[in-house]
């Protein structure tokens, strides 16, 4: 078997969900960010309060424990598994089988991060994340979640060439996909590797130029002239 | 390279998937990879421990500072193994010394603690540039997706603190309590060489739990990169197609007699043999004669050309020079023949001059002030003016003025007669008499009513066209109900309401003598009694 990141879940109606787990270095960076985020504010709160003498900082400590433990849970809750530092490194956290994150799971996988991160800096979260394939720490693995990767949206393709040309009849979907993919990446590949794979098509498509023949084609299939 | 071979899916991925995939791979070979490295390492290792105690942090440095050297085989393990050729431990072991020494100086010195070691490592080893050309390949492949590189080696020696910060707490906490061990001296006491040398072990395992984490990660991030930029994956794909149709031509004269499982596997047969003779294959068994030559990994795909620097630079040059990619503009100004800066100072001294001279002059200090009082009193105009004009709004912002009801309008007409001041004469009982005397009693009536109509509505009584006769003679009764005086009055108009409905509606003329009656006490019933109500009349 082929050594991937990506996951394919099975629907119920037969369909494959690809989902790609993301490792601890992406979600160290966001971690990061979240625990910047959270002390500048607690750091604020504790300034404002403690002009309130005694009662002002506890209040502040107050504010400071829920804020601790109930940041990632509420922004997971709320925005579909995406807490600041998620969003920003493009990676949210979903149920096993893919669904947005419920309360408890959150409240779960949160409140383990405690275990997680014993004995210094999520030692144990690291460590539990690469025996299994779909990077889970040990509060993912109680509250059956996963981080994964968002999908980036997708662009208008735009192929740098007029005309269209059909498609041989005879392209599986996967191949016709591939030619997309030419088509699509060319503008990061030099012309001199772009004809050499087109060449490698030379005697499938027979064309004088193949590199716009298989551009003429994507722009068949993605319907543009 | 043979990409119909690899282990690993190719596909573009983010920098930081890519590093996951390092994961997974370190995961995957993890075994030979731990293999090599402990045979490579152990040997400094011993010699670390051979050092005197007190030269302990120049073993933990030593042995961190040789990772770049020790990883070496490490990635010659990976770089087989993703090609489906997993060299064993023994042929790695024999190629150590020629991997190590290659550029081992710069690689220990300058290059140590550069940030993305791991992804120019494959650079170095696998495609065997040096030099300027090596220079320009980390150009290109740095230019996307290398901030993961930084960071992940960052984070590697993170990882490394902490596993060994981590260890030595794990020890820790299974010495009973009796035995007082204080957890802070373990990391801080100078004196024990036995904690040393356990320390010193520790440090050892922490780098070797890393080590091919951290290679794999880097690999990765290198291999994703060339996947990107060489397109690798449309490369199998498209190869792919190229196979299959060439031997479905060949085999389309077997395909009438055989079936079709048996066509599918000699359609395997024929793209293996497509395989190994159009692609060529690694050798597994001389990995260290491929070295000798060219990079491996870059036989087939994108050879790596070398340009000259120079040649390029002239021929961009020429290219920019071209009309298409410059204009010529010619801008012409006028200018003073003086410098600039000397007008400054000269502008500077006159008001300096100017100044000194009016400060000097008294007339000057009064004119000041007049000016002064006429500059206040403008601008005291002007706030005035400012308030006068926006009066309107201001009031509506800040005093809140209950409109005064406007007194409504008294009704002119009524039930379609006229019930004006002027449409009355001065004496209404004279003229009612005298219209009685010639006859027209319903004159007569008409004008008392009107006479009485307008004293009403003159007297505050809100009468309007809706009114029904006997509902004006109801509120004459509400509106001087408290009022004893005005009762004959209400007595009064009750009376000629009734006889005016009559004669109105019923055309039922009253009796002479009540007719008489009512023109001749209207004077005495309306003006006499209600003084308010004479002077309603006169107003």
């Amino acid at each position: 078997m082929l050594l991937d990141t990506r996951q394919s879940l099975e629907t119920p109606e037969g369909a494959l969900l690809p989902l790609t787990p993301a490792g601890f270095g992406v979600r160290v960076l966001a971690q990061l960010l979240d625990v910047l985020i959270r002390y500048g504010i607690v750091i604020v709160i504790f300034i404002v309060l403690s002009l309130l003498g005694k009662m002002g900082t506890g209040i502040a400590l107050i504010l400071a424990f829920l804020l601790e433990w109930f940041y990632p849970v509420y922004f997971e809750v709320s925005r579909q598994g995406r807490t600041p530092g998620k969003k920003w490194m493009g990676i949210r956290v979903v149920n096993d089988d893919g669904t947005p994150i419920t309360f408890g799971p959150s409240l779960l996988r949160n409140l383990l991060r405690f275990v997680d991160f014993l004995p210094m800096l999520y030692l144990t979260g690291i460590i539990a994340s690469l025996c299994n394939r779909q990077f889970k720490r040990l509060g993912d693995l109680a509250a059956g979640t996963m981080v994964i990767y968002e999908a980036p949206p997708a662009r208008e393709p735009s192929f740098e060439v007029r005309g269209q040309l059909p498609v041989p009849a005879d392209f599986s979907t996967d191949e016709q996909r591939a030619l997309l993919a030419f088509a699509e990446r060319s503008k990061y590949l030099s012309a001199e590797r772009q004809s050499e794979l087109a060449t490698i098509l030379l005697p499938v498509i027979g064309s004088k130029d193949p590199v716009i023949a298989i551009k003429q084609m994507a722009n068949t299939m993605v319907g543009k002239q | 390279m043979n990409l119909d071979q690899v282990t690993i899916e190719i596909r573009p991925r983010s920098a930081w998937e890519a590093l996951d995939l390092g994961l997974l791979m370190a995961k995957r070979w993890w075994l030979p990879m731990i293999k090599i490295w402990l045979l490579v390492s152990l040997p400094f290792f011993a010699m670390t421990q051979l050092l005197p105690a007190n030269w302990f942090w120049g073993g933990v440095i030593f042995m961190w500072w040789l990772k770049p050297v020790l990883e070496r085989p490490l990635l010659h393990i990976l770089s087989h193994a993703v090609f489906n050729a997993l060299p064993d431990t023994r042929s790695t072991f024999n190629l150590f010394p020629s991997l190590a020494l290659k550029q081992i100086f710069a690689s220990l010195t300058w290059r140590r603690l550069s940030p993305t070691r791991c992804m120019d490592l494959p650079v170095l080893q696998l495609e065997g540039l040096s030099g300027a050309r090596r220079q320009d390949r980390l150009g290109v492949l740095h230019r996307e997706d290398s901030s993961p590189a930084i960071w992940l080696t960052f984070m590697g020696f993170a990882l490394e603190l902490c596993l060994w910060v981590g260890m030595i707490s794990f020890i820790w906490a299974f010495i009973p309590r009796e035995i007082d061990i204080e957890w802070a001296n373990l990391f801080f006491d100078q004196e024990s060489a036995q904690l040393h040398r356990l320390q010193l072990f520790i440090w050892y395992c922490a780098l070797s739990l890393t080590a091919p984490f951290y290679v794999a990660c880097g690999f990765a991030l290198y291999l994703n990169r060339r996947i990107k930029l060489e397109a690798w994956d449309i490369d199998i794909a498209f190869r792919r197609i190229a196979n299959k149709r060439s031997s479905t031509n060949l085999l389309s004269a077997f395909v009438l007699v055989l079936t079709l499982g048996l066509s599918v596997f000699a359609s395997d047969a024929q793209r293996n043999v497509y395989a190994e003779d159009q692609l060529p294959t690694m050798e597994n068994s001389s990995a260290a004669e491929a070295y000798s030559g060219e990079a491996i990994l870059d036989q087939p795909l994108g050879e790596y050309t070398e340009l000259d620097r120079h040649q390029t630079q002239e021929s961009i040059k020429a290219v920019l020079q071209q009309a298409e990619f410059s204009r010529k503009e010619i801008q012409r100004t006028l200018k003073f023949d003086k410098p600039e800066e000397e007008e400054d100072d000269e502008a500077a001294t006159f008001w300096k001059k100017l100044f000194n001279f009016l400060d000097n002059f008294e007339g000057f200090v009064a004119a000041a002030s007049l000016l002064e009082i006429l500059l206040w009193v403008g601008v005291a105009a002007l706030i005035g003016f400012v308030l006068y004009r926006y009066r309107h709004w201001l009031a509506a912002q800040f005093v809140r003025i209950t409109p005064t009801p406007s007194p409504k309008a008294k009704p002119v007409t009524l039930f379609g007669m006229d019930v004006t001041r002027e449409s009355l004469p001065e004496d209404i009982s004279g003229n009612a008499l005298r219209l009685l005397n010639t006859g027209d009693v319903r004159a007569a009536l008409a004008l008392l009513y009107r006479a009485s109509l307008f004293h009403m509505i003159h007297s505050g009584i809100e009468i309007h066209d809706g009114h029904t006769e006997q509902e004006c003679a109801e509120l004459m009764h509400q509106h001087f109900a408290s009022n004893s005086a005005a009762q004959t009055r209400v007595a009064y108009f009750a009376a000629l309401t009734r006889e005016w409905q009559r004669l109105a509606y019923g055309h039922l003329l009253p009796s002479a003598e009540k007719a008489q009656h009512l023109c001749a006490n209207w004077n005495a019933c309306w003006l006499q009694q209600g003084h308010s109500t004479a002077q309603g009349v006169t107003q």
